[in-house]
């Protein structure tokens, strides 16, 4: 129990936000308000005066929560999150699982294969070195979130969104080294243009098989954050309300 | 329908995809109409999975039209000899899944815009209200 359940609740009235930056800024704020009455109490003040100089100290006037709103809520945040909720209804986990199954049908052929990741060319190691930082994150987010039933929001939440930035990268790479392979080929033929046909089966081969990679790796990345963002959304809403819960029950006690 | 044979079996996910978009679409213009002012958060949630998954049908294409592309040049590559017509004519092809993905986006970010709409002059109406 941490003691700051009135004020967390005059906090969540004052809020203006919508879920789950809400969640997100209550646990901040009560992680904030724990930090300084352990300072304080480290300082010889007794627990009472430690808890109220805490909260005297943290600055909540309207003129902070008009702060904490505007970093909250600012368009890329409020689209994040927007994003992340994607995963919450039944049915759009259903239909996610049912993309990812029918892109995996699809495309079998292509996801083991050697050939592919040979005829990508060098490219390949490009893609492969922004997408493979950001599914060993995933990896981790993973064990942290079911393996280790990691309850502790804000680091949850580290990094997390660096996933989508990646799998957004990796697209662009691919993207990227399809348009440098173009410039390559139209360099060549240049010099021989006999075999300007050959340079642009060749170009469309290695840049064709770059971008299938790429886009195959960044809906990865996609779905992983989808389904991580919405588990962390989860969690901090039950960690907030278990906050406001404590406040009711004090109340309740008193 | 020449296209929707060209695209192969990126038909089917954007078919789907397009018949989810053309249905929350019209569940959302009619839970605008219906629902009570404290329903705005689900209708909000519902509005903007018209435009999700339009953008998810615009990857679906892209990902057909080289995915398309590599197996056709995989082809090419084991006859002996391909007429340029023949390629060119593929490429144009290869075209077709990644057009109606960007089809499924338009119609359904315009979709998005209308019903977003809908909604901020519900919300003013029932401020002013």
């Amino acid at each position: 129990m941490n003691g700051f359940g009135p004020v967390l609740r005059s906090l969540s009235d004052r809020l203006d936000l919508p879920q789950p930056a809400r969640s997100r800024v209550l646990i901040e704020v009560a992680a904030d308000l724990a930090d300084l009455e352990a300072a304080f109490l480290e300082r010889g003040d007794s627990p009472e005066v430690a808890r109220a100089r805490a909260i005297e100290r943290l600055d909540l006037s309207d003129d902070a929560i008009r702060e904490l709103i505007r970093v909250h809520g600012s368009p890329l945040r409020r689209g994040l999150d927007r994003l992340g909720e994607r995963g919450r209804r039944r049915w759009e986990k259903i239909a996610i699982a049912a993309l990812l199954i029918f892109l995996l049908l699809g495309t079998r052929a292509l996801l083991p294969s050697h050939r592919l990741v040979v005829d990508a060319g060098r490219g390949i190691w490009v893609v492969l070195a922004v997408a493979i930082p950001g599914l060993l994150l995933a990896i981790s987010k993973a064990y942290l979130l079911w393996g280790r039933d990691e309850h502790d929001p804000p680091r949850l939440r580290r990094g997390l969104d660096t996933i989508l930035a990646l799998g957004g990268l990796t697209a662009a790479t691919g993207f990227t080294l399809w348009w440098l392979g173009l410039r390559e080929a139209a360099r060549d033929s240049a010099v021989s243009p006999e075999l300007a046909i050959a340079h642009l089966l060749d170009w469309l081969t290695r840049g064709s098989a770059t971008v299938v990679l790429s886009l195959q790796l960044a809906i990865l990345l996609g779905i992983s954050w989808l389904v991580l963002a919405g588990r962390t959304a989860r969690v901090e809403r039950g960690e907030a309300e278990l906050l406001l819960l404590e406040q009711a029950e004090t109340t309740k006690g008193g | 329908m020449g296209i929707f044979r060209e695209m192969g079996f990126y038909f089917w996910p954007l078919l789907l995809i397009a018949i989810a978009v053309i249905g929350l679409t019209l569940k959302s213009a009619v839970r605008l109409q219906r629902a009570r002012p404290e329903d705005s958060a689900q209708i909000e949630h519902s509005i903007n999975a018209v435009l999700f998954w339009g953008c998810v049908a615009a990857v679906v294409g892209v990902l057909g039209q080289f995915h398309g592309i590599y197996q056709a040049l995989k082809a090419i590559s084991v006859a002996k000899a391909v007429a340029p017509p023949i390629i060119w004519g593929g490429l144009a092809v290869s075209f077709s899944s990644t057009l109606v993905g960007l089809a499924i986006l338009l119609v359904a970010a315009l979709a998005w815009a209308a019903l977003r709409g809908g909604l901020h002059r519900r919300e003013r109406r029932v401020r002013t209200d």
